[in-house]
């Protein structure tokens, strides 16, 4: 065996082969770029190497870096993981012809999979059932050089004889991109050019295979391992059915429609697969299956590599795949026979994305506020004792930083966790966004699906979106539970689970609770940046400290706090002589802002109005007064029932009531802590307990797993409410004038320029909006103040065109052309500029 | 240090008697709150808000933090007067915070008479000022005002603490570095035009808000000009061509936005003259406050009974309990805050005084707030008390309380009358802030004995000169309505003290900052401590005693 391995990957995997290589006494040794300098597995690793700069390209996929750092550091094999460089045959040459063991096939099985014509023959040739379809001339061919590809003409031909839809895929590539789907012939032409733009820039090749699209389907796959010594063997099959855009979500083991005469068939079609292209390592074979008669299956691709989703087959067998390549790299025949496996329970993976499904599941970046692992579960799975030892110790890595204890049962109920995640982190939008893969291992299926849906309730990850929530939901979706999933189940039902949560104005009116308790610095917040001109930038709301939290008011200055706690002034309960005012505050939530609301009652408790009375509000918003402000009685001045509040200070229906009666509405208990705020419901009695956590400039609240993020805004101010017109500022000559009348014009564009005191003048546009006159031509002498053109608001409801200037902020003084131009980005006051020009 | 308990018996009589009674006269103040709260009525607010403006109250409650405390003050100035037209005069001013430090705030009520100055709206609005000054808060103006009520121009306009006083005050405070900062939200004319203009930085709303010195009317009938309000004075004319503001706001709510923008740069306060402790609550209930206080000021208490409910903790280091015990002095702490209590136990006697005088300059001397509960009917007459020299003795007291450079707080939980008031930080002896209870009465002397001093003089001297200083108007009246009935005389006097010492005729004409429900004492005075924190203490000045 190995005395020491280098892992040519980063993040999740990486942390999860240093792991295994820790367990079987081997040096870990990490390659990272500068963005991963304190990544968990740079620091996990008995070693590291610095390979490049942040960008992939420039680091996790320079051959020539990875292969000098095992060089430099000494290892004696390469694991490439997945993803990155784990499936290019030159990584593979170049570790053999460096001396260096590759843990992963020989370079011409990878080149020969990666190809998926090629692998097409290959698996018709040994006889696994293949999709109908068109594939490139074999590069055997003696007429090779005019036809290394499919020309269009020639899909185009064969596509008229063949039932729709059809599927383009990019010959050399995986996951999706290069792919389109062909409902109509018509769409043939675009969606190849399309097609083969994607694998272009994806894989540089362009070149595309064409086959009948199977609707419906299933995506089953085997794992199989194969030594160097013609032992072949697989491991059962994962599902892996539940995909949004060809990415895997959900992957389990076994199949729910897998029986064992099926799951021999595919088992031995997987084998004589990979005997066929003289596989050695772990690999897997994907399969479509007809989701009407799951004995018709076909061909789709093999993976010359680990698969993320090889965790849920670590469950259900027992085995480490991580050290059966390893010990297949490392020469040694295969620990295990066929016969010897013994397939246990049933194992689901959620993969977890910093991504936000609410926002069409962009990325999301940004540094991880709080991250939880499910440990409670961990804990308690393992302990409980029953089932059988594990077999040859071959223990997975268990749930994050508790390793499987040697000797804990297989059997009974487990979670696993596999990431790098830790809280602090930065995600940064450079690499893979995936964070995290929890898998739950159960006695059966439904067990199994439970087991994961409350490890993923108890998981936090607050920072980045995630599609945590999401998963949850999608787990609880009657099809998941049944098993009724096929490729397509996630496209048809990814609407319904990305709803925004419908508590969130309530919540905000929470979060603006959880504040003023909080923070006595809340009123530093939303007295920020507005500019005289209305220019409020997204992220310009927050104050000048920004400072959410009382520490960031102890001693700064903010009166009712101090070294002593709290004064009069710091009781923040809205104290009036008549009462208590409500306390207001506008939040911008996932989905919306909102004004917050919510009426102090004392002690930490308040009354916010329910969801119910938010929506009545809401439908009712047409008759909305201005003026929603109420004195209520609190404790010291119990209230009056003569007394009305003034016509015109109305709150919600609910927070109208006896603060003390609780016949209605929310009230909103704060804790000591203030790690969390309690909401009871006045009329059902039901207690719900949210999360809070603080950020440097938002309030995350936890609600139902759900991270909400609330971050007080100041007034977003109504654009185009006023009619402006914009003048010379000083006296000169017109030069260019860049705008008609009736045009559309958008803030910052360049609309006029002068010239003035041997300086050009750019007079931008200060907010979006329609030119309604335009008063100077060029060459045109103007007066300082005199009016160069007039705007009026854009008309509303209507975008505008984007403006093709570039942006430069209204006044800013351009150097006439010659003249060395400041650094860009560098705003210069004009009289600077002005000394500069005339230098 | 002694802890205080109250002594109060809860199921006596008395107990139930004197709860029903404040519990009344506390129903009769949140009544009229909310009246005067309610500004020019439905009607007027409705006008106000159909064009397009916030209530002027909403203002407040959206320039201030969320859930600040808002320490008003005045709100019943002009209480039944101006045949009722003027609701809280028409302005509403107080303490808040905005961007976590103290403001005072200046609001004009636009839904009353436009926002005209009664000569009360004048009075508040300097009272403010004086606030600010005394305490150096920034002050923020929102302006929606037609300027001075014509009519009463001669009660407006002319004197020293009229109107011009509103902007030698500004610009006083301004040189003081006290910031001035104006949001012009309705129209500014004439002499109003000043506040924004003597602001430091000065707000307008786009469309609603406009500044001139004349508005299109005197400007038509002066020079010919036919002008509109927008032309002449508008926003867009004064942020982007006048320069009278700084800042165009597209709304109120954008207004207030850049007045809190502007708050949140100015540069921090001192830090306090004092150093806090932690507050504690007091042990004894505020909730049994009612019972334990007998509402007639005639009535003798033991003034511990409040500051047991007041003092953090309930802990009182009392001075010189055994001496001159008419009056309780004390260290304590009020949210924290140090003070030094004084509280009337009886009438002021010679030890008293001295006491009293002694334990005013020690905290003057210490740099401790002084927080006066006053319930007192005067200094001890006699000629017993004349002959020890009462008179000496209570002018050291009236002295060290006039020359104390600590903060004075004074809340009037019974009786204010005669020299009382004035050793026990009456209004003339600038108190930083002074409040009445409910049930409090203040005038010269009370009814009752102002009816027994005049039919005393009268039978003496009938048609001779009465010398009494505090009896020389109702001497008139007794001549006018004849002299057969004395006794009938003795009511008409009896009904007129009660009614001017009355605590609505007070705050009506703004002798005081405010009535408080007694329940509020121990916030209100808390709040105000949190307020005086703003201004460094002056040097020690010591009067001369007349020994």
């Amino acid at each position: 065996m190995f005395a020491s391995v280098l892992i040519a990957n980063r993040g999740e995997i990486a942390v999860r082969i240093a792991r295994t290589l820790h367990r079987m006494g081997i040096e870990a040794i990490a390659v990272f770029s500068d963005a991963d300098l304190h990544a968990k597995h740079v620091r996990i690793a008995d070693r590291a190497i610095r390979i490049g700069p942040a960008p992939a390209s420039q680091s996790y996929l320079n051959i020539e870096r990875i292969v000098q750092a095992a060089i430099h550091s000494g290892a004696e094999a390469v694991h490439p993981g997945y993803g990155f460089l784990s499936e290019r045959a030159e990584l593979a040459k170049a570790c053999m012809q460096a001396g260096l063991r590759f843990v992963g096939p020989s370079p011409e099985a990878i080149a020969l999979l990666g190809d998926k014509a090629a692998a097409k023959r290959v698996a018709a040739a040994a006889g696994i059932p293949v999709i109908e379809g068109l594939l490139p001339p074999p590069p055997s061919d003696s007429s090779q050089e005019p036809e290394r590809q499919l020309s269009d003409e020639r899909i185009i031909a064969w596509a008229r004889s063949q039932p729709l839809p059809l599927l383009l895929k990019a010959a050399a590539g995986g996951g999706g991109r290069g792919m389109r789907l062909v409902r109509e012939l018509a769409e043939l032409p675009d969606a190849i050019a399309a097609a083969r733009r994607e694998a272009s820039s994806a894989f540089g090749d362009g070149s595309l295979i064409v086959e009948r699209c199977i609707e419906h389907a299933r995506h089953i796959e085997v794992q199989v391992l194969a030594d160097h010594f013609d032992n072949v063997i697989h491991l059962g099959e994962r599902e892996c059915s539940l995909q949004r855009r060809h990415q895997k979500v959900i992957e389990e083991a076994p199949s729910p429609i897998v029986g064992e005469a099926l799951r021999q068939r595919i088992g031995e079609a997987a084998v004589a697969l990979a005997r066929a292209c003289r596989y050695t390592g772990a690999g897997t074979v994907e399969l479509l299956v007809e989701r009407d008669d799951p004995e018709r299956f076909h061909f789709l691709e093999m993976n010359a590599r680990l698969q993320v989703e090889h965790a849920v087959t670590e469950a259900v067998s027992g085995l480490d795949l991580v050290e059966m390549q390893l010990r297949v790299a490392a020469g040694e025949p295969l620990p295990i026979g066929q016969e010897d496996l013994r397939i246990e329970g049933h194992a689901i993976e959620a993969r977890i994305y910093a991504e936000d499904p609410g926002a069409g599941f962009l990325p999301s970046t940004g540094r991880v506020l709080v991250y939880r692992k499910p440990r409670a579960a961990a804990a308690r799975e393992c302990s409980e004792s029953g089932g059988e030892a594990l077999q040859g110790g071959l223990a997975p890595p268990d749930c994050d930083e508790q390793p499987r204890a040697a000797g804990c049962p297989r059997g009974g109920r487990r979670l696993r966790l596999d990431t790098a995640l830790c809280e602090g982190d930065v995600i940064v939008g450079e690499y893979d966004p995936m964070l995290a893969k929890l898998i739950a291992h159960a006695e059966d299926r439904s067990s199994a699906l439970s087991l994961l849906r409350s490890g993923l309730a108890q998981m936090r990850v607050i920072g980045p979106a995630t599609n945590i929530p999401w998963l949850a939901g999608l787990l609880a979706r009657e099809e998941v539970r049944e098993g009724e999933i096929d490729t397509t189940l996630l496209e048809r039902i990814s609407g319904e689970l990305c709803l925004p949560p419908a508590d969130e104005p309530m919540l905000a009116c929470a979060a603006l609770v959880a504040l003023v308790e909080d923070g006595r610095g809340a009123g530093r917040l939303g007295s920020g940046a507005v500019g005289p001109e209305g220019a409020l930038g997204p992220e310009g709301a927050l104050g000048s400290a920004g400072a959410l939290g009382s520490a960031g008011a102890l001693g700064s200055g903010a009166a009712g706090v101090d070294a002593c706690g709290l004064d009069a002034w710091g009781l923040a309960d809205g104290w009036r002589l008549d009462g208590r005012a409500l306390a207001r505050m506008r939040l911008r939530g996932p989905s919306r802002e909102v004004e917050a609301r919510a009426l102090p009652l004392g002690g930490g408790r308040w009354r916010i109005p329910s969801t119910r009375s938010l929506a009545q509000e809401g439908a009712a918003a047409d008759d909305r007064s201005p003026s929603g402000d109420s004195a209520l009685p609190g404790d010291e001045v119990p209230p009056a029932a003569d007394e009305v509040p003034p016509e015109g200070q109305r709150l919600p229906e609910d927070c109208r009531t006896d603060p003390r009666g609780g016949a209605f509405g929310l009230e909103v208990i704060a804790t000591p802590g203030g790690s969390e705020i309690l909401l009871l419901d006045g009329g059902t009695g039901q207690l719900r307990r949210i999360e809070v956590h603080r950020d440097a400039d938002a309030l995350w609240l936890v609600d139902d797993g759900t991270p909400l993020r609330f971050t007080p805004t100041a007034q977003r101010v109504a654009r185009g409410a006023v009619k402006r017109s914009l003048q010379a500022p000083m006296p000169g000559r017109v030069l260019e004038v860049r705008a008609a009348q009736g045009q559309a014009v958008s803030e910052g564009q360049v609309l006029v320029v002068l010239e003035s005191m041997k300086m050009e003048l750019s007079i931008t546009c200060p907010e979006d909006g329609l030119v309604e006159l335009v008063n100077v031509a060029p060459g045109s002498q103007v007066q300082e103040g005199e009016t160069l053109l007039a705007l009026a608001p854009p008309p509303a409801g209507e975008e505008l065109p984007p403006a093709g200037e570039v942006r430069l902020p209204a006044g800013e003084v351009r150097l006439p052309a010659g003249e060395k131009l400041p650094p860009a980005g560098e705003k210069l006051p004009p009289a600077t500029a002005e000394m500069q020009a005339q230098r | 240090m002694t802890v205080l308990a109250s002594h109060a018996d809860l199921s006596s009589p008395q107990f139930s008697a004197n709860q029903a009674e404040h519990e009344r006269l506390c129903a009769d103040l949140r009544k009229r709150l909310r009246r005067a709260a309610a500004g020019g009525g439905p009607r007027a607010l409705q006008r106000h808000l159909r064009r397009g403006k916030l209530a002027p109250r909403e203002r407040i409650e959206r320039l201030l933090d969320p859930a600040s405390p808002f320490l008003e003050l005045s709100p019943l100035a002009a209480e039944g007067l101006y045949g009722g037209d003027a609701p809280g005069a028409g302005i509403i001013t107080g303490v808040g915070l905005v961007a976590d430090r103290h403001v005072l705030v200046i609001a004009n009520d636009a839904t009353v008479k436009g926002g005209s100055y009664y000569p009360l709206t004048v009075k508040k609005h300097l009272r403010a000022q004086q606030v600010a000054i005394e305490n150096r808060l920034p002050c923020i103006y929102l302006v929606d005002s037609g300027g001075a009520f014509l009519p009463a121009q001669d009660e407006v306009f002319p004197d020293r603490e009229h109107f011009g006083r509103i902007f030698f005050n500004q610009a006083r405070m301004s040189a003081a570095g006290i910031p001035q900062v104006a949001a012009v939200m309705g129209s500014c004319t004439a002499g109003g035009a000043y506040v924004p203009a003597m602001s430091d930085e000065t707000v307008i709303v786009a469309g609603q808000g406009t500044i001139f010195l004349g508005g299109p009317p005197l400007v038509k009938a002066a020079t010919g000009e036919v002008v509109s309000a927008e032309e002449l004075g508008g926003a867009q004319l004064h942020a982007q061509r006048s320069g009278v503001a700084d800042h165009l706001a597209q709304d109120e709510e954008h207004a207030l936005s850049i007045l809190r923008s502007i708050v949140a740069t100015l540069p921090a306060p001192q830090s306090a003259p004092w150093q806090r402790t932690a507050s504690r609550e007091p042990k004894a209930s505020m909730q049994t406050l009612y019972g334990a206080i007998p509402p007639d000021s005639r009535t003798p208490y033991d003034p511990r009974e409040i500051l047991a409910r007041i003092l953090d903790a309930s802990e009182l280091h009392e001075f010189k309990a055994q001496y001159g015990t008419t009056i309780v002095c004390g260290f304590g702490h009020i949210f924290g805050h140090p003070v030094g209590v004084l509280a009337n136990h009886g009438i002021l006697f010679s030890e008293s005084a001295l006491k009293a005088a002694h334990f005013i300059e020690i905290c003057d001397q210490r740099g401790v707030p002084l927080v006066f509960l006053q319930n007192i009917s005067g200094f001890i007459v006699g000629r017993t008390y004349e002959e020890r020299g009462i008179a000496k003795d209570g002018a050291k007291m009236v002295a060290a309380v006039a020359t104390a450079r600590v903060p004075k707080l004074t809340v009037v939980v019974g009786g204010s009358f005669g020299a009382g008031n004035y050793a026990m930080a009456g209004r003339a002896y600038d108190p930083r802030f002074l409040w009445m209870w409910p049930n409090a009465r203040i005038s010269v002397m009370g009814g009752e004995q102002a009816a027994r001093v005049l039919a005393s003089v009268k039978a003496d001297d009938s048609g001779g000169q009465a010398d009494s200083a505090g009896q020389a108007d109702s001497a008139g009246q007794a001549d006018s309505a004849g002299q057969a009935d004395s006794a009938g005389q003795g009511d008409l006097l009896r009904e007129q003290y009660e009614r001017q010492g009355h605590p609505y005729y007070s705050t009506a004409r703004l002798w005081d900052d405010g009535v408080i429900d007694p329940k509020q004492t121990r916030r209100v005075l808390g709040l105000a401590l949190g307020i005086c924190a703003n201004a460094p203490l002056p040097d020690r000045a010591t009067t001369m005693f007349r020994m």
